[in-house]
């Protein structure tokens, strides 16, 4: 089990339930989020920068939301204005902070306690490295990447990390990086 | 309005009216807007288990799996893969705007005006040619008279729906449109306008353009007109101005000669958050940022190019070329830098494209060949 696969795992019903109440249909929630991962894997160099995993998938989910949204403006021809409303309160919806934090909280919560029932195998990963006490220089042999590098995804991560869960999902992004 | 509702709308087992009726109360202020929001927040944040329950993550992993692999195979063809990347930017910045202006387009030589009919053909508009053009039963849609397409003298009977046509300018040619409450369009090269063959009463009068126009509203103040353009919508009841919204242009701008118009982004218009423009003045849509700022202007200079002058003002070179292009049907190559970025001003009233050239070539030292085939290409030389 790869580091990618182990975030799909976790995040996919999740972003998948918060498009479907974004978009009111559940196969156009379908590719909105594949389309999230794929991202997530095609630009893997962009998590460097993201600190809080949660909120970067929720917010590149809301922005692929509203890309299709704008989408469905252009093709209705704009014939019907009464379809054009209806998107344009699911558009609102989507912009709004307060409703965002309020999503989004429950979803950081529900990632909390799934990683506990995470798979055994991509548990493992993960603590190889944080619990099993492994050096620098042995995580940089396994993974192909300089001693350098190493330290400075750790420190930034230590950064970070503030609770238990920010600790464990940027670490998690140190493998998805190096996957 | 009650709780009950709103959540019944939410949960989707609301009726029709009643669907309109929780969606008009949304709408009627911005704290209805605010408090079912919320609601529907708290909504999607109790409902995880629904979806969680039912979703297939095993199929959803195969499918991302197979996405993976496709999006590598097309990394390894390395070769060509920057161009391709380029090319898909650019597909999707004209495509955004113009999926509905391309759809079943045939073989039509590039440089001829067409006009797309509602339900797909593509009529050739020959320049300075007398034509008539009939929907399906037989009545008459428009009437072509010169470089004049008019719909002010339409029969067709008062439709419930809108019926559109597509008009689309190739670049070195102009075109006028008088739709059917009489409102005066004229089209500048390389610009695609889709609008109601007929408006219908109690709807806005709402046209799409991509490109650049210059707009004679009629007055009706009780349909308000909007133009829309990929960025930006123009909401009129009745005025003269000019709007340039050409997909590859890094600014959307709007002029505005007489009456008022308001600006805005969001996709229904909102008088608090729309941008006024005053007679005189021209916005700028910065489209990277959306800002838009406002600046005071020389009108003429905006507009001068319905009588096929051009004009411009300490403009960049680059921006003076790309002008050149379409008003001329050419394609110009600049090989200096420092040239691109120089500003120009002057002013041609419908001068040969050879005749702006020399000019050039005579004030300010540039060297240039000219190339007829494949097409006629100006190359531009330090």
């Amino acid at each position: 089990m790869t580091a990618h696969e182990a975030l799909f795992r976790l995040y996919y019903d999740k972003l998948l339930h918060i498009a479907k109440g974004y978009l009111g249909i559940i196969e156009d929630a379908e590719g909105v989020v594949q389309n999230v991962f794929l991202k997530i894997w095609e630009k893997k160099k962009n998590l460097e920068k993201v600190n809080n995993l949660g909120s970067y998938l929720h917010t590149m989910t809301k922005n692929a939301c509203l890309d299709l949204l704008k989408h469905q403006r252009v093709k209705t021809n704009f014939s019907n204005n009464y379809y054009e409303e209806r998107i344009a309160i699911r558009n609102q919806f989507i912009k709004d902070e307060a409703a965002s934090l309020v999503i989004e909280t429950e979803l950081e919560e529900r990632i909390t306690r799934a990683i506990d029932t995470l798979p055994e195998k991509c548990k493992r990963v993960f603590l190889k490295s944080r619990f099993e006490g492994l050096k620098h220089s042995e995580i940089a042999d396994i993974m192909h990447i300089s001693k350098r590098t190493v330290d400075n995804h750790i420190s930034n991560a230590l950064q970070h990390m503030k609770l238990h869960l920010k600790e464990y999902l940027t670490l998690f992004i140190i493998f998805l990086k190096n996957f | 309005m009650e709780v009950k509702k709103i959540l019944k709308y939410i949960n989707e087992t609301a009726s029709k009216e009643e669907a309109r009726e929780v969606e008009a109360w949304i709408n009627a202020s911005q704290d209805h807007a605010k408090k079912f929001n919320l609601l529907k927040a708290k909504h999607i944040a109790s409902t995880f288990d629904d979806t969680i329950n039912s979703a297939d993550t095993n199929q959803g992993l195969f499918r991302y799996k197979t996405n993976i692999e496709k999006s590598s195979k097309n990394k390894s063809k390395n070769l060509k893969q920057s161009i391709l990347k380029y090319a898909a930017i650019f597909i999707i910045a004209i495509g955004t705007s113009y999926l509905f202006f391309t759809e079943n387009k045939l073989e039509i030589p590039e440089d001829t005006i067409t006009l797309e009919l509602e339900n797909g053909d593509i009529k050739i508009i020959q320049d300075d040619g007398n034509a008539q053009f009939v929907d399906s039963k037989g009545n008459t849609i428009t009437t072509q008279k010169g470089n004049k397409l008019n719909y002010n003298n339409s029969n067709i009977s008062n439709e419930e729906k809108l019926v559109y046509n597509t008009l689309t300018v190739p670049y070195g040619k102009r075109f006028n449109i008088v739709l059917s409450d009489n409102t005066q369009v004229t089209l500048n090269a390389g610009t695609s306008m889709k609008y109601p063959v007929k408006f219908i009463k109690g709807h806005n009068r709402e046209v799409f353009i991509n490109g650049e126009a210059f707009f004679d509203v009629t007055k009706d103040k009780a349909h308000p007109f909007v133009v829309k353009s990929s960025d930006l919508n123009i909401r009129v009841l009745g005025t003269k101005f000019n709007v340039s919204s050409y997909p590859e242009d890094l600014n959307t701008k709007t002029v505005l000669v007489e009456g008022s118009v308001s600006l805005y982004q969001e996709e229904t218009y909102k008088p608090k958050k729309a941008t006024l423009l005053t007679p005189g003045h021209l916005a700028y849509l910065n489209k990277s940022n959306n800002a838009i700022s406002l600046e005071k202007v020389d009108v003429s200079l905006h507009t001068s190019w319905i009588n096929g002058s051009i004009s411009f003002k300490h403009e960049p070179f680059k921006n003076i070329l790309k002008k050149l292009e379409r008003q001329y049907n050419v394609v110009i190559k600049c090989e200096s830098k420092d040239l691109n970025e120089t500003s120009f001003t002057a002013r041609f009233d419908n001068a040969s494209l050879e005749y702006i050239l020399k000019t050039f070539r005579n004030n300010y030292d540039i060297k240039y060949t000219i190339e007829n085939k494949p097409n006629k290409t100006i190359t531009i030389k330090p």
